[in-house]
C-alpha cells in the first residue's frame, strides 16, 4: 500500500473517538447504573441502537442531526466556522457513536456487579459520593469498563457506514481505512485492499486478545 | 456522655422488624437468633436503610425522624463499621483502606495516623501488603482500624467475629474491648454466638424475631 494516510487517519479517529465514548460512556454508565428508573430503559435502549442499526442508517441520523442545515450542524458551524458533516470531525462523531453502547453497556454491568457492601462500607466511613465513584466503584469496576472500552475502539477503528455518510469519502481527507478498503476493492487494486484489511484484521485480534486475556479475566 | 436512642420500625420486602431500645458508653450486645431484625437496625443507624417509622438520636443530633422527614446522610453521623466480611477495598493496601477513613485533608498526616492506628490493631508488618491475601483475621484488624479512623462517636460491629476461627475469634473480642474501653465510644455489636454476650456485653438488648423484647443492664 503506497498511501498509509487512511490507516493513520483511522487511528487518530479512533483514539478521539474513543476518549469521548469512554468519558460520555462511563459517565452515563454510572447515571445508570445507581439512578434506576423507568427512564433508564428507554435511555439504555437509545444508546443501544447504534449496535443493531445498519449504520448506514445511523449514518443517515448523524448526517440529518448535524447536517449543514440542521440546528446543531448550524450551531457547530457558527462556533468552528466551518461543517461538521463531510470533514474528520464528522468521522470522529461517527466513530464516538457507534463506540458509545460497547462503553455504555461493558461499564453498566461492570458498575452493578460491584458489591455494594464494599460501597455502603466507603459511606459510612465518610467518604463523599463522588469519592465513593473514585475510590472505590470505579476501580472496582475498571477492568469491565476497560473490556468495554476497548471493544468500542475496535468498533471506533472498524466502522465503514456511518463513516461514508457522515464524513463521506474524500481521499486524503476524511477517507479511513475501511473506506479505502472499500474503494480499492472498487477500483480494482487487490494490493490496497489486501494490505489494509490484513492490518485491520491484525489489530482487531489484538483488541480481542486484550479483551478475553487482560480485561474480562476475574481477580 | 452521649446516648443513643433508637425507636424505630425497619421495613425491607417480606420482613420488618421494630427495635427500640438506648446505648451510651460501652458495649451494647443486639443478641437473638438469626434473621431477627439486628442487622436492618444497624443499617438504619448507619444511614444506609431509611426507617419506616421513628427517630434515631444520638446525642444533639438527629439521624432520623420520620414525622420531620430527616434522614441524615451517612458520611454525616461520624460513625464506625465493621461488617461481617470486612468489605475492604482489595485494590488498596491495608494502610490506604485506613487513611481513606481519615477525615483530614493532608494526605501525610491521615497516613501517620493510619499507620499508627494499624499498628495499635497489631498489624504493623502487613501495612502494605496486598490487602486480599490477608488472612480473614487480619481483614477484620483492618477493618477494626479504619472503622476507628473517622473517630466515631458509635462503632457499629455486624457480626465481625462470625467469620474468624476461635484464636482469631478471641483475640478479636479482646481488642475490640481494650479499643472501645479506650476511647469511651458507644459500641454495638450483633450477634447471635452467646459467648460474645458472655464475654463484652455491658449492656444486652435481646431479639425476637422482628422485634426487640428487652434492654437489660
Amino acid at each position: 500500500m503506497s498511501d498509509w494516510f487512511p490507516l493513520w487517519l483511522s487511528l487518530r479517529v479512533s483514539v478521539i473517538a474513543t476518549l469521548l465514548a469512554s468519558l460520555f460512556g462511563v459517565a452515563l454508565a454510572y447515571l445508570l447504573a445507581k439512578w434506576q428508573s423507568r427512564f433508564t430503559a428507554i435511555v439504555e435502549a437509545i444508546f443501544t441502537l447504534p449496535i443493531v442499526l445498519p449504520p448506514t442508517v445511523l449514518g443517515y441520523y448523524l448526517l440529518t442531526l448535524l447536517g449543514t442545515r440542521s440546528t446543531l450542524g448550524q450551531g457547530w458551524e457558527n462556533i468552528f466556522g466551518s461543517p461538521l458533516v463531510f470533514t474528520q470531525s464528522g468521522a470522529v462523531v461517527a466513530a464516538t457513536v457507534s463506540a458509545l453502547p460497547f462503553v455504555i453497556r461493558a461499564a453498566r454491568a461492570a458498575i452493578s456487579n460491584v458489591d455494594s457492601r464494599v460501597e455502603e462500607a466507603a459511606r459510612v466511613m465518610g467518604l463523599s459520593e463522588w469519592r465513593v465513584a473514585r475510590v472505590v466503584t470505579l476501580p472496582l469496576a475498571a477492568r469491565g469498563i476497560g473490556a468495554g472500552v476497548a471493544l468500542g475502539f475496535a468498533r471506533a477503528l472498524g466502522d465503514f457506514g456511518a463513516t461514508v455518510m457522515v464524513a463521506g469519502n474524500i481521499p486524503g481527507q476524511t477517507q479511513t481505512l475501511p473506506v479505502a478498503v472499500y474503494d480499492a476493492v472498487q477500483s480494482g487494486d487487490d494490493a490496497t485492499a489486501r494490505t489494509g484489511s490484513l492490518v485491520l484484521g491484525a489489530i482487531a485480534v489484538v483488541v480481542l486478545i486484550l479483551v478475553t486475556q487482560v480485561f474480562a479475566r476475574r481477580r | 456522655m452521649t446516648t443513643l436512642a433508637v425507636d424505630v420500625r425497619v421495613a425491607v420486602p417480606g420482613f420488618e422488624v421494630a427495635a427500640s431500645f438506648t446505648a451510651q458508653g460501652g458495649i451494647t450486645v443486639l443478641s437473638g437468633p438469626s434473621g431477627s431484625g439486628k442487622s436492618l437496625t444497624l443499617a438504619a443507624i448507619a444511614g444506609t436503610l431509611r426507617p419506616a417509622r421513628g427517630t434515631i438520636v444520638c446525642g444533639d443530633n438527629i439521624f432520623a425522624d420520620t414525622t420531620v422527614g430527616v434522614h441524615m446522610r451517612s458520611q454525616d453521623r461520624r460513625l464506625g463499621m465493621v461488617y461481617q466480611h470486612a468489605a475492604l477495598l482489595d485494590h488498596r493496601s491495608p494502610l490506604d483502606n485506613v487513611a481513606l477513613a481519615i477525615r483530614q485533608a493532608n494526605v501525610a498526616t491521615a497516613k501517620e495516623s493510619a499507620t499508627a492506628l494499624l499498628e495499635r490493631v497489631g498489624l504493623g508488618r502487613a501495612m502494605s501488603a496486598k490487602t486480599r491475601l490477608l488472612s480473614g483475621g487480619e481483614r477484620q484488624r483492618v477493618a477494626l482500624a479504619r472503622a476507628l479512623a473517622g473517630e466515631p462517636r458509635i462503632l457499629l460491629l455486624d457480626e465481625p467475629f462470625s467469620s474468624l476461627d476461635a484464636t482469631s475469634r478471641d483475640s478479636m473480642r479482646s481488642l475490640v474491648r481494650s479499643l472501645v474501653d479506650e476511647r469511651g465510644i458507644i459500641a454495638l455489636l450483633v450477634t447471635h454466638d452467646a459467648q460474645d454476650v458472655t464475654a463484652l456485653a455491658d449492656h444486652v438488648v435481646v431479639y425476637e424475631p422482628g422485634r426487640t423484647v428487652s434492654a437489660s443492664e
